[in-house]
């Protein structure tokens, strides 16, 4: 375990040396993670409602009107439901302990039975249309967080010595969603530094990489063109080409970061508006409908900020104190009830940017910006001081 | 049923986060051409999200033309013999038999489909501009 403890102070930029949080704010911070898991997790639950009833009108509106020639089985999964699920007694019948596993689960949030119902009842019920072919982006999302929702258990009246692993479980849970994003941007390194799909059919000279000012443009074209649609949005993509050529690149690095956004949180508020607004400019230029991309929002919205403020454990600050400077700095916030947290170097600069709420401390929850920053000042001292000594003989 | 604590909970859901990775990766892997525009040629055109393509024969083939019209001509045919192949075999029973397909291809092609090659560039930006995206054949320089 104490092995887990170095990767996790790792990975929320908390290092031993550096930061020394006292009981108080430990448990303040658990609190409320707490109380966002279990706002995310009702919302999730009446979402994955909203999400069956769409299924439903899917498969008595459209669904009789699709020729079941077109089916093929797209997984192995697939291949030995399909002419089970095909069945429409058997769809209706898995539809009720899907419902009913989502409307329990609001009492018995604990229950992992009921979790595995929803999630392969989620599974199956979408299996028909997937089945045209189809694989939706959107619902994927929807599934993988299910499936990784499984163990969850954001319950308000647990015990104060479970908040601290409840609230890990959703940082966990939030890293493998965003993960997901990580993913989406790994498969784009190669095209960005190498190759771009458009090289097989378009035989010009030289190749084109995700870090061509013609790959967005030209992509974006291939999308509307083909169908027959009307490009203007690829026109306008070319007009302004320049500047996508840097959003590209910014949205794939983004993406490779994501995953960090779950342990420090501070940097959600920069990444979910842009991952949503990359969702949204992914649909007006490249016809990629990322389906339920609100759910990004709903399980990461800072839901204490509204909700149960009261219940948040007192811990008032007496005083907060900066000295130093550089490598030498040292913030200190001192509580009412004998505790304290301590903060060195540039962790002592980001903790008082943030409580001065100065956005500048969101930048420095990027990785490794706190360590760069240490280190540089401690390299640059010790150059100081060797100069000093070098001038003295 | 014995009682599961936050921390197995923790585990638990970190297990499930792996999971999720490796298959992710696995079914990436298990792709031969990982790239979207690997297959482009032949597009599933019928399973195209827009409601109006949910007829899917009728759809499927008044997309195909217009596919076939606008976009054949850009492609080398040589790198998708093999997935042309495929999609023959795939489709033969159900849309298509590969005799009609090939014939209609040639009708369109006066030539074998797979001996021939672009030399003239046709997308260029003057012409997104303009929108200017009905081409016509004469703009080809084709060759068998």
């Amino acid at each position: 375990m104490k092995h887990l403890e170095k990767i996790l102070s790792f990975l929320s930029s908390q290092p031993a040396w550096a930061v020394s949080l006292s009981p108080a704010y430990q448990s303040r911070r658990d609190w409320r993670k707490l109380v966002n898991f279990y706002c995310a997790d009702k919302l999730l639950l009446v979402y994955v409602l909203f999400w069956i009833y769409k299924r439903l009108s899917y498969r008595v509106f459209v669904f009789p009107s699709r020729s079941l020639d077109f089916f093929t089985a797209q997984s192995l999964t697939a291949r030995y439901f399909l002419e089970y699920m095909l069945r429409e007694e058997i769809w209706y019948a898995l539809l009720i302990p899907t419902v009913l596993s989502a409307i329990l689960l609001w009492k018995y949030s604990g229950s992992i039975v009921l979790r595995v119902t929803l999630f392969v009842g989620v599974a199956l019920l979408k299996l028909p249309e997937e089945s045209f072919g189809y694989h939706g982006h959107g619902d994927r999302f929807l599934m993988l967080l299910l499936f990784l929702w499984i163990f969850a258990f954001p319950s308000l009246k647990l015990k104060s010595s479970a908040w601290r692993s409840t609230s890990q479980s959703y940082d966990m849970l939030l890293t493998g969603l965003l993960f997901s994003y990580f993913l989406a941007g790994y498969w784009k390194l190669y095209p960005m530094l190498l190759y771009h799909p458009w090289n097989q059919y378009f035989e010009k000279d030289g190749f084109l990489t995700w870090l061509s000012v013609d790959a967005f443009w030209l992509t974006s074209f291939m999308h509307f063109y083909p169908a027959d649609l009307d490009i203007s949005p690829a026109s306008l993509a070319f007009e302004y080409r320049y500047v996508f050529q840097i959003l590209v690149v910014l949205t794939i690095l983004m993406q490779c970061l994501a995953f960090i956004g779950a342990w420090r949180r501070p940097l959600l508020l920069v990444f979910v508006p842009v991952i949503l607004l990359f969702h949204q400019l992914s649909q007006y230029f490249l016809l990629v409908n990322f389906g339920n991309k609100v759910l990004l929002l709903l399980v990461t919205f800072p839901y204490h900020l509204f909700f149960f403020k009261k219940s948040i454990p007192e811990a008032s600050i007496k005083e907060s104190q900066f000295r130093g400077k550089y490598a030498e700095a040292h913030y200190e916030r001192k509580y009412e009830q004998g505790m304290q947290d301590s903060y060195k170097s540039s962790y002592a600069y980001r903790a008082y940017l943030e409580d001065k709420h100065n956005a500048v401390y969101i930048l420095m929850y990027l990785p490794f910006i706190c360590s760069v920053l240490h280190l540089s000042w401690k390299v640059f001292k010790k150059n100081k001081a060797t100069e000093s000594t070098s001038d003295r003989h | 049923m014995p009682k599961i604590s936050a921390q197995q909970r923790f585990i638990g859901t970190a297990l499930l986060v792996l999971l999720s990775v490796l298959l992710n990766l696995g079914s990436h892997h298990s792709q031969k051409n990982p790239q979207m525009g690997e297959l482009y040629p032949f597009y599933n055109w019928r399973l195209m999200p827009f409601p109006e393509m949910d007829v899917p024969k009728e759809r499927f083939l008044l997309a195909y033309k217009k596919q076939k019209n606008l976009n054949w001509e850009v492609f080398s045919l040589k790198k998708y013999q093999t997935q042309f192949e495929i999609y023959l075999k795939k489709y033969e029973s159900k849309v298509y038999s590969a005799a009609q397909l090939k014939e209609e291809i040639s009708t369109f092609f006066p030539f074998e489909v797979h001996n021939f090659k672009i030399v003239r560039e046709i997308y260029s930006p003057q012409k997104i501009i303009r929108g200017q995206h009905e081409t016509s054949r004469e703009d080809f320089v084709l060759f068998e």
